[in-house]
């Protein structure tokens, strides 16, 4: 059992980068830069477990899951599904892996095809891999259907004739129909109606505990990612600032862009609200096409200091890691190599100088961010 | 849960309810076809043109004219000319060797409709194909594949029907390879135009994401969404075959007399329009009303496909009710288009 770290782990990714061309030129078209996308990163999903993934918009979540998908191909670095490494796989050798890692995606009213039958789009799993056909397929798609509350009787029925909760369920559904051990939520509910996104994240929690699923669940929802989350993993233009068990993430945040992130999210509390320091950041993020040197943050950070532009922050883990929640059981697995990669047990940050809990991030951070900017290039 | 089992139950428990089918696509398109008028007088127009031509031979025993035999004696006035329309059995007169010009113009029917239907559905087949690719694969294929197009589109296409007629001699296999040649070029940028927009779906990358191939992808999850503009553009090109079968005869490049056709039978009645007007009239009338028709319900389709239509017509339903009621209650006037205006005309008063 010693030696065996990965046991328990479903997907590496390691040093994962994802570069896209930019082309310019209207004759001859040629490469004028790169959009860095993704940009080494490393983190682990743990079989039965949740990993979330937040970050805003542009930030490289979805070039991420796509990466893992196996739906874009990496510019370099590893994807390692199961013990195997699927990113120098063809499409051939590819194809018995779709069968394991499934994505829901976010809008459930472009992911369904408008003029197809829902009983086919449930049953194309079944078609394209030749698992099920004719009567067998349409008793498996209604079991299907009725494992994700639509009716059955449905099966005919066009996407248009439904609902965008009962939508999403139909792209749950069709996720579901190989059976997989990996599902990629991209925002699964974020375009849905808050009392219906409820009733899809119990879904996915109920057919997680049924068939052992793993997730990996992207949202910008901070809630709910805490929600539906093991292991919670913060993105910034491309690079993982910080990651720790859901809990730990949440209540004792070290990067700075982690509790800004959090400050900004809207508490159902107003006692907790009027308590909690509101952290505004100045500016837009910079372009992924120029990242800043250093650390990424750090042209908008609060705490920034000289060293920050000039030096990458490794992730490391917490100093006082796995003590707080210790149970033993944390303790082992803090021992592990793999425990220091993001969704691994530890907390890690890539901060020079992290939030200590109490810390109140000033508004000084204002002026000292607006000076930042003025000498990035623009 | 519980919420949708309560749904489940519910649905299933209802006495008599009905077999839940989805309504698709095309039968709501359908549904507002009806509601067109122009669209349904084109429908009629063409479904009593292709029965006049099937029925052709039927049609020439009833009237005991052969398509390609002169009657001298009954077909011919005294100094040698046609006859005109309604007499000696001729409906619609003879032609300048005395043929009986309606059973001609049934027989040109059928090389103009078969021309113009089978041509153009070979073109929508070659361009779904060609568009599909181009528009799916890019890059490369794309470049050859638009190269190739735009080459296509930039022939002179009169110029070379005449080169190839002269080369290969005049026939209908010439005739429809040309037609399909030159209609496959527009179908396929318009099917190009539409998978690029439709393969950036997320569909699409849910059908990848699966574990579909390429072609799957194009022809099960592309094609299905490509349908509608295809019928549109394919039934708006039907006519432009038509024309394109009746100009090459016309010219003496196409259908070779004495087999009848609209257009050389129009070519040899531009010498004798000054003694038999109905000779050159009613053939070009044929072509004229059997054109028109598919243009018009070409038209009729696209608007039916159009899920804006719906509510204009919703629309103008619901004025008509609103009119309707309005009469009932006065029992007077209706109310029609004065009352309604006079706020409308001037909306900030007088």
């Amino acid at each position: 059992m010693a030696g065996s770290t990965d046991d328990n782990v479903l997907v590496r990714v390691e040093n994962l980068v994802k570069y896209f061309p930019v082309k310019a030129g209207g004759f001859i078209r040629h490469t004028v830069g790169q959009v860095h996308a993704v940009d080494d990163v490393s983190l682990v999903v743990e079989r039965g477990k949740t990993l979330g993934l937040v970050g805003e918009t542009g930030s490289g979540k979805s070039t991420l899951a796509r990466c893992v998908a196996g739906l874009i191909p990496a510019t370099s670095g590893k994807v390692i599904f199961d013990g195997k490494d699927i990113t120098k796989l063809s499409r051939g050798a590819m194809r018995p892996l779709r069968r394991e890692v499934q994505m829901i995606f976010q809008d459930p009213y472009s992911s369904l095809n408008p003029r197809r039958r829902v009983g086919a789009i449930i049953g194309d799993p079944f078609t394209i891999h030749k698992t099920a056909t004719g009567a067998e397929r349409k008793r498996k798609v209604q079991e299907l259907m009725e494992r994700v509350g639509l009716n059955p009787e449905h099966y005919n029925r066009f996407p248009a004739e439904f609902s965008g909760g009962q939508r999403q369920r139909i792209g749950v559904a069709r996720a579901l129909a190989l059976r997989p051990k990996l599902i990629i939520c991209d925002e699964p509910v974020s375009a849905l109606d808050v009392s219906i996104q409820a009733q899809v994240l119990n879904l996915l929690a109920d057919l997680q505990h049924e068939y052992g699923l793993s997730y990996l669940f992207i949202a910008h929802d901070l809630e709910v990612v805490r929600h539906v989350s093991d292991k919670v993993a913060v993105m910034y233009l491309g690079r993982i600032g910080e990651a720790a068990p859901a809990d730990a993430l949440y209540e004792r945040p070290r990067h700075p862009y982690t509790v800004a992130l959090l400050s900004a999210a809207p508490a159902a509390d107003p006692d907790a609200a009027a308590a909690r320091q509101r952290v505004i950041l100045v500016g837009d993020v910079p372009s992924p096409i120029d990242p800043p040197l250093g650390c990424r943050f750090h042209p908008r950070c609060p705490k920034a200091e000289e060293i920050c532009g000039r030096v990458e922050p490794p992730l490391v883990p917490d100093d006082e890691a796995g003590q707080p929640e210790d149970d033993g059981q944390s303790a082992a697995d803090a021992n592990k190599p793999g425990a220091a990669v993001p969704g691994g047990s530890l907390h890690v940050t890539a901060c020079h100088f992290p939030v200590v809990p109490g810390e109140r991030l000033a508004s000084p951070a204002v002026a000292g961010a607006a000076g930042a900017m003025k000498g990035e290039p623009s | 849960m519980t919420l949708t089992n309560v749904d489940l139950s519910a649905a299933i428990a209802e006495p008599g309810a009905k077999t839940v089918e989805g309504r698709s696509q095309w039968q709501l398109t359908w549904r507002r076809l009806r509601a067109d008028k122009v669209s349904m007088i084109a429908l009629v127009v063409i479904v009593i043109m292709v029965v006049l031509a099937i029925a052709a031979p039927a049609f020439a025993a009833i009237t005991g004219h052969g398509v390609d035999t002169a009657y001298p004696v009954t077909g011919e006035n005294a100094v040698g000319n046609p006859v005109p329309p309604l007499t000696n059995g001729f409906l619609l007169g003879t032609d300048s060797v005395g043929r009986d010009v309606f059973v001609r113009i049934l027989y040109g029917a059928r090389i103009s409709l078969f021309v113009g239907v089978v041509s153009t559905a070979i073109a929508a087949a070659l361009g779904v194909v060609i568009g599909l690719m181009a528009g799916y694969f890019g890059g490369f294929i794309d470049t050859v594949l638009g190269r190739l197009t735009d080459a296509v589109l930039a022939f002179p296409y009169v110029l070379l029907a005449i080169a190839l007629a002269a080369v290969f001699g005049p026939s209908l296999t010439l005739i429809m390879v040309l037609v399909t040649f030159f209609s496959w070029a527009g179908i396929a940028r318009i099917v190009r135009g539409q998978t690029l927009s439709i393969k950036e779906k997320e569909y699409i990358e849910a059908a990848r994401s699966l574990g579909a191939g390429p072609f799957r992808i194009m022809f099960i999850d592309i094609l299905p969404n490509l349908l509608a503009p295809v019928l549109v553009i394919a039934t708006l090109y039907i006519p432009n075959a038509i024309v394109f079968e009746a100009t090459l005869s016309f010219l003496g490049l196409g259908i070779q007399p004495p087999t009848p056709s609209w257009g050389n039978m129009l070519a040899d009645a531009s010498n004798f329009y000054q003694v038999a007007w109905w000779y050159l009239l009613f053939p070009a009338l044929f072509l004229l009303i059997t054109t028109l028709a598919f243009n018009l319900l070409g038209d009729g389709i696209r608007d039916a496909m159009d899920p804006r239509t719906e509510r204009l017509i919703a629309a103008r339903r619901m004025r008509k009710r609103r009119e309707k009621a309005a009469r009932r209650e006065t029992g007077a006037e209706p109310p029609g288009l004065g009352t309604i205006p006079d706020t409308v005309r001037e909306p900030y008063g007088g």
